[in-house]
């Protein structure tokens, strides 16, 4: 996509920063601690997180050298260059596929947490389709607006995020942890896998390079990015094992949201914490969307040019409504989001060493 | 903006048509005028050439109805084209109008009684050249168009070259039909004693007429050139005969009269620098009479040549005086206008306690000047821009050249060359007209009465736009939080100012989400209230009739009724304002049953809090999004809120002020500007402008505790 000068460089470095943080805390890191719980035994879940966010952020840094070799250039352009290009098309389509997948669960799962803990009786459509208007509208604004976005609701979301974890602190029991690395390979292998997942949001850094004024620096933000989420995600888990203990956290859905359950402010005027922590959570789950949905138009319109971003969005919107109603139970959701996970990673990959391997050959052009 | 601004020259010459057949009273009396005038001249000419100077006189005579002819062909272009650029009082396009109209058809018929057929041909050519520039202009080609659109965008006040008659009733009549023969228009006649004789007038007149008429575009020369040359060969005969002229030389009477119009000027000025100074004015005239008059008797700093009646009667209109004289195509255009102003005063909507006391007024030259006052620095510039067909207000550009930043600057200059109004009552109207979305209910470009908080902010590196009669300076571009800065932070030290900067935004906070929080938390989540607070709330709402959402609706549109009633209210009335809302209405409302106490507690202090933020359009803006939390929140309880307060931020961090985010040091995160704009950082450590505006010299001069 030939992109017009008022486009170019309308990102920084540090929004690059905050966006994989944001974009990489979303509905997953709700339920993380369980799915590491899952397949570890005590607290040794700590290692898989530790792993798997090194490996993440390892990736994260090799894809943001592979697309920062080509400043101001969009995906489809330098994967033209590196592959060629019916395979860039296709990739391209194939990421816009994912990254719509991505909007659906998130505007579904938003219905069925709120359903969950905020509204009984509200149907979850509704609460589904206003999500999707408010992330709609965020999306029809510029790409420059939607950093803006993400960097107003970073402080948000740590905030949130510390509250979580500075309010259950005091309600940790310390024996929780203890009887320390008694999981087997298997059970690492298995837990680092999943955290890899989690944290597969940094993926975006693909589409967004192009935006980037300049980018030298930003392979080392995407890595110091996914490094912070692992460290949240890290003190998230083991505040979590602390609190519940291994096999509790095994039979609950949200553990993260839960342990904001248990937590009561000093004070006394709220009972409830977790109300407010679930606008905390949509907030997060919003980004994550927006992004998400940003990055479909965006991958879609690189391959069908003359189309207009408010067009594209206009048509996709129905289409993200009605496939997000169409898993019947919660469970659904949650295969579907399995599924979704193994297909991300097993794609990004696949991508990202077709890339390398291509860009080992042909190097960089970042003279354009 | 560009649409608009296509759009103009289309009206405009519609509206030329209809005036030119609607109102055919005005051109009538025009006409007569012009008539009166015509036949003056051409009976002129037989008494000149009985004389022997007579073949001079003519040559200057035909040169000069030559030029006139060019002249007037030339106005009928440029009217045509002004009225495409439609700066121009429309009055005053209909008199023009005619006067072309009439000249046409006049100067065939007078060209042709004193046989002149050279000058035949190329009138009847101009003529054709001027239907042939006035038909295009009028189909409104492209070519037309743009000419107008481009000389538009260099000069916005366009004028018209009407140039100043030779007979000085003429011009008085002309200005006086003009005005529709007002009480207030001042005409004291004068006589003064000269030894010039006229002749040599009107050689002196004629270069500057002429090179009036060069200044203006280059098809008026194109047009007048075969006139030029055609007087010059006149011109040439009369050189022989001027030893005989000068020897002719005589004591004669010349009239002259000043003008103005009473209220607007300072009678002052005039009795005691002009007219006094005329009047004791003993030794005779020599040589030009107006320069000396300029040079030697006019005692007023601010004095001006004009050419044309267009500048006279704007003088006139501006307070100033004009003085003309007889024979004489050139008027002095003298700044005498003082009209009464109100004194320097307190800030009504900015009180604050500690800083300076004073405001702006209504008058631009004593703003600028309260500006100027406060910042002595050389590079401190007002470029003055002229806005309003009809009321051609000034408006001045305030900027620090070398802080500023230039494509900010260059970007206000331009939108408010696009302002087309009538006239602008206040600078709000300006705001609307350059802001950058109309739909967005916050304020783009702040207001602000202060010189010193414009001066504050001029030293960031903003720009600030003043009005004339507006007492609001309005300052550009502006993030989100420049709204809920006072300047009195920079007075009080640092912490009491940072606790406050929070304290407003906490109320702010307050302002907008408390009623929406009372109607979630009431209808969808008592959950979350302790279970005391909760059961005492319902025991209190008991029996009221009305659900959480009316309730609250009900007393916050009572609220609003209230603060709109107490604005428009006389002061003495305004207490029982207070008393009847405040007392009556609450008391009264919570021990009839209609809503519980708690609600009045929220009412109020949400008014309160929205009370803390120092600027008032913000605050307004704010109050209507209270009410869009209030419904949201009766829909969809916390959720309703939070989606709502996402979709605001969406929208804050697309709107855009004068090109720059209005998110502003928030959103592009500057740290830096964060220090003063969260908190308020001590003085010493605020070295830098803000960041987002990308000022050219971005460090603060700043040696520790000085007022920036």
């Amino acid at each position: 996509m030939n992109r017009s000068p008022d486009y170019q460089g309308i990102v920084s470095d540090r929004d690059i920063l905050i966006t994989v943080i944001t974009n990489i805390i979303g509905v997953l890191t709700l339920t993380s601690p369980r799915v590491v719980a899952e397949v570890t035994n005590s607290s040794d879940g700590w290692i898989t997180v530790l792993l798997g966010g090194i490996i993440a952020s390892l990736c994260g840094w090799f894809i943001a050298k592979i697309a920062s070799s080509f400043p101001n250039q969009s995906f489809l352009t330098y994967t033209s260059y590196l592959l060629s290009k019916p395979v860039a098309i296709v990739m391209t389509l194939i990421f816009s596929l994912q990254f719509f997948m991505t909007t659906v669960f998130y505007v579904r799962e938003l219905a069925a947490l709120s359903h969950q803990y905020l509204f009984d009786h509200t149907p979850q459509e509704i609460i589904s389709l206003t999500f999707l208007f408010v992330v709609i509208y965020a999306v029809s604004g510029s790409q420059a607006g939607i950093f803006r976005l993400n960097v107003l609701f970073f402080p948000i979301l740590v905030v949130g995020l510390f509250l979580v974890i500075f309010l259950s602190i005091g309600l940790i029991d310390w024996e929780g942890f203890l009887p320390l690395f008694q999981t087997d390979f298997e059970g690492y292998l298995k837990g680092t896998y999943f955290s890899v997942v989690n944290m597969l949001g940094f993926a975006i850094v693909f589409f967004y390079i192009g935006l980037v004024k300049n980018p030298r620096n930003t392979p080392k933000m995407t890595a110091y990015g996914v490094l912070v989420t692992m460290g949240f995600n890290l003190v998230i888990y083991l505040v979590c094992v602390g609190v519940f203990g291994n096999t509790t956290m095994r039979n609950m859905f949200f553990p993260t949201f839960d342990l904001s359950r248990t937590v009561e402010i000093p004070g006394g005027f709220f009972e409830r914490f977790d109300a407010f922590l679930f606008l905390f959570w949509t907030i997060i789950f919003f980004t994550t969307a927006t992004m998400a949905l940003d990055v479909t138009v965006m991958t879609l319109r690189m391959v069908f040019r003359n189309f207009k971003k408010i067009n594209a969005v206009i048509m996709l919107s129905p289409i993200i409504y009605f496939t997000s109603m169409v898993p019947k139970s919660y469970l659904d959701v949650v295969s579907f989001n399995r599924l979704l996970g193994h297909f991300t990673i097993i794609y990004f990959l696949l991508v990202t060493i077709l890339l390398g391997i291509a860009f080992k050959i042909k190097g960089g052009n970042s003279s354009e | 903006m560009r649409r608009f601004y296509r759009k103009v020259p289309r009206k405009n010459s519609t509206n030329k048509h209809q005036n030119s057949i609607n109102t055919q009273h005005t051109q009538n009396d025009i006409n007569g005028i012009q008539q009166e005038i015509n036949v003056q001249q051409c009976q002129c000419n037989p008494q000149f050439q009985q004389n022997q100077k007579a073949q001079h006189i003519q040559g200057t005579r035909n040169n000069l109805n030559n030029e006139n002819v060019g002249s007037q062909h030339s106005q009928d272009y440029q009217h045509t084209q002004s009225s495409i650029q439609s700066n121009q009082n429309i009055q005053f396009q209909q008199s023009i109008q005619c006067q072309c109209h009439l000249k046409n058809h006049q100067l065939q018929n007078q060209t042709q009684t004193q046989n002149h057929n050279q000058s035949q041909d190329n009138v009847q050519s101009q003529n054709q050249k001027t239907s042939q520039n006035q038909s295009p202009s009028l189909k409104q080609n492209g070519n037309a168009n743009s000419n107008a659109t481009q000389t538009n965008n260099q000069n916005v006040s366009m004028e018209i070259h009407v140039p100043i008659y030779k007979k000085m009733n003429n011009n008085i009549e002309f200005i006086r039909r003009l005005l529709g023969n007002p009480d207030d228009l001042v005409i004291r006649e004068l006589t003064l004693e000269t030894f010039n004789d006229n002749h040599e007038n009107e050689q002196g007149d004629c270069p500057s007429s002429r090179s009036g008429h060069d200044d203006g575009n280059l098809p008026i020369q194109t047009l007048s050139d075969p006139e030029n040359n055609d007087s010059k060969i006149n011109q040439l005969n009369i050189i022989d005969e001027r030893p005989l002229e000068k020897a002719k030389q005589k004591k004669q009477k010349i009239h002259c009269s000043i003008l103005y119009l009473s209220g607007l000027s300072n009678t002052n000025i005039i009795n005691d620098n002009i007219l006094k100074t005329l009047q004791r004015k003993t030794n005779e005239f020599n040589g030009d009479i107006l320069d000396q008059i300029y040079q030697e008797i006019i005692a007023v700093t601010e004095t001006k040549r004009v050419n044309t009646l267009e500048q006279v009667v704007h003088a006139l209109l501006s307070g100033r005086s004009i003085f003309l004289i007889d024979g004489k195509m050139t008027a002095l255009d003298m700044g005498t206008a003082g009209s009464e102003k109100r004194a320097l005063d307190e800030p009504q909507s900015e009180a604050l306690i500690r800083g300076p006391r004073l405001a702006f007024i209504e008058s631009i030259e004593t703003n600028l000047t309260l500006i100027r006052r406060e910042l002595k620095d050389p590079n401190l510039r007002f470029k003055m821009h002229e806005v309003g067909r009809r009321s051609k207000q000034k408006i001045a550009v305030c900027y620090v050249e070398g802080i500023v930043n230039p494509d900010i600057l260059d970007e206000v200059n331009r939108r408010l060359k696009t302002i087309d109004i009538d006239f602008a009552p206040d600078s709000g109207v300006i705001e609307q007209w350059i802001e950058d979305s109309f739909l967005s209910p916050f304020p783009q470009l702040l207001d602000t009465e202060r010189p010193d908080r414009v001066s504050y902010n001029l030293m960031q590196g903003k720009v600030a736009i003043l009005v004339d009669g507006s007492p609001f300076a309005l300052i550009a571009p502006i993030s989100f939080v420049d709204a809920f800065l006072t300047i009195e932070d920079f007075s009080q030290r640092w912490i009491i100012a940072t606790s406050m900067r929070l304290l407003r935004y906490f109320s702010m906070f307050i302002a907008l989400f408390l009623p929406g929080l009372y109607v979630a938390l009431i209808s969808f989540h008592p959950g979350m209230l302790p279970t005391q607070l909760t059961i005492s709330i319902a025991a209190t709402r008991e029996g009221g009739p009305l659900p959480a959402i009316v309730e609250v609706l009900l007393m916050a549109v009572t609220f609003e009724i209230l603060q709109e009633a107490s604005i428009r209210l006389p002061k003495v009335i305004g207490q029982t304002v207070g008393i009847v809302g405040g007392i009556v209405i609450g008391d009264v409302a919570v021990s009839a049953g209609i809503v519980g106490p708690a609600l009045v507690i929220v009412t109020s202090l949400t008014a309160m809090s929205s009370f803390t933020i120092p600027n008032y359009s913000m605050s307004i803006g704010l109050r209507i999004l209270r009410f869009i939390f209030v419904i949201a929140a009766s829909i969809f309880g916390l959720y309703g809120i939070i989606l709502v307060l996402i979709m605001i931020c969406i929208h804050i961090v697309n709107l855009k002020s004068m090109g720059t985010p209005y998110s502003g040091p928030f959103a592009p995160y500057f740290i830096d500007a964060l220090k003063n704009t969260f908190i308020r950082a001590p003085i010493m450590t605020l070295k830098k402008r803000p960041p987002y505006l990308e000022p050219i010299d971005d460090q603060k001069v700043n040696s520790g505790g000085q007022r920036q």
